[in-house]
């Protein structure tokens, strides 16, 4: 197995929350991994390899979010004790066969139907969106 | 100097286990760099490292094994020379050989007071699946740790871990084989063993 077998992709993201408690984040990401997960495993990849999240808070703050598999659902640890009006996440997937733009159009998927059922927190593109790896040319080197 | 490896498929437990390394060595007033080696060009598990207050070095874009040795060992030789830790804490990329990073290892230049470690990670939970996928890639990280470290045994049934121990024993005779559930902090006593 090498790198070029995976489609990894990242997605930097922007949550935005307005009168909510600190804890909210962590449900957030609990229910947008739980979605997103499950809308991948749909999709029926050959192996999901690790989906992560990194959200970063005020301070030394962090949620770090991951899922392996169905068995063990999505994981959350960190510490979050502030309350920011926002935060940055930044989601991380490596599956194998599924390609990037079925990926991609997952993680659209999820992140506009939270938008749309929830209406109490938003999840913004920053500036990077999808941000891919390139692609290993035959050489070893990446292809520009 | 010690460098500690820590291998293991995706989803093994690696940086959770070096979140773990990182709270011991800081308790015993030991100095460390970490190397954090990620496929994409924008890390995660770098990011939570740096947010916990360690010294991390990037190597991100592609396999510390492969494509990005050369990247592993510029950040090996910039984090001895500028930063003389006690100890370098290596995490790859969850695919990348474990087999070949140790050759990238030896082929720098060291002082001979520099000590390679190697610890592997296996994923009790999803055994199974490992072997029919990544074989490969679960022996190389096995055949070349003195410790071996079955996560996930909390979750995982007694049989898959039977099956992880005696995969482990299979390939590497002489490692000690330890199951954990890295949820709790592991003891000092086993830390202090393996590192």
């Amino acid at each position: 197995m090498t790198a070029d077998l995976f489609e990894p992709f990242v997605a930097d993201l922007e949550i935005r929350l307005e009168q909510f408690s600190a804890s909210d984040y962590r449900t957030i990401l609990q229910v947008l991994f739980t979605t997103l997960t499950a809308e991948i495993i749909a999709c029926q990849p050959d192996f999901v390899g690790h989906v992560k999240g990194f959200c970063r808070g005020q301070g030394t703050d962090y949620l770090r979010v991951s899922f392996v598999s169905e068995q063990t659902g999505v994981d959350i640890t960190g510490e979050w004790s502030h309350h920011p009006e926002s935060a940055e996440l930044t989601i991380n997937v490596n599956v194998l066969g599924l390609q990037r733009p079925v990926l991609e159009q997952i993680l659209e998927r999820t992140v506009s139907q939270h938008q749309k059922l929830s209406g109490t927190f938003s999840v913004n593109r920053r500036s990077g969106w999808f941000r891919q790896r390139n692609p290993i040319t035959e050489d070893g080197k990446f292809d520009d | 100097m010690r460098t500690v490896l820590v291998t293991g498929f995706l989803g093994s437990g690696k940086t959770t286990f070096l979140l773990q390394i990182i709270r011991y060595l800081t308790a015993q007033q030991k100095t460390f760099a970490v190397i954090v080696n990620e496929i994409g060009e924008v890390g995660i598990d770098n990011q939570m490292l740096k947010q916990v207050g360690a010294n991390v070095w990037e190597v991100l874009g592609g396999c510390i094994c492969c494509t990005s040795a050369t990247g592993l060992v510029g950040a090996l030789d910039e984090a001895v020379h500028n930063y003389h830790p006690d100890y370098v804490l290596v995490e790859p990329s969850g695919i990348a050989d474990p087999a070949k990073i140790k050759a990238v290892f030896e082929s720098r230049d060291t002082t001979s007071d520099e000590t390679l470690k190697a610890i592997a990670l296996v994923d009790s939970d999803r055994i199974q699946l490992l072997i029919k996928a990544v074989y490969p890639l679960l022996a190389s990280g096995i055949e070349i740790s003195e410790t071996v470290f079955i996560t996930k045994s909390d979750v995982a049934s007694a049989a898959s871990v039977k099956e992880a121990e005696a995969l482990i024993k299979e390939i590497n005779p002489t490692a000690n084989v330890s199951p954990v559930s890295l949820k709790t902090q592991l003891p000092d006593s086993l830390l202090a063993t393996v590192l």
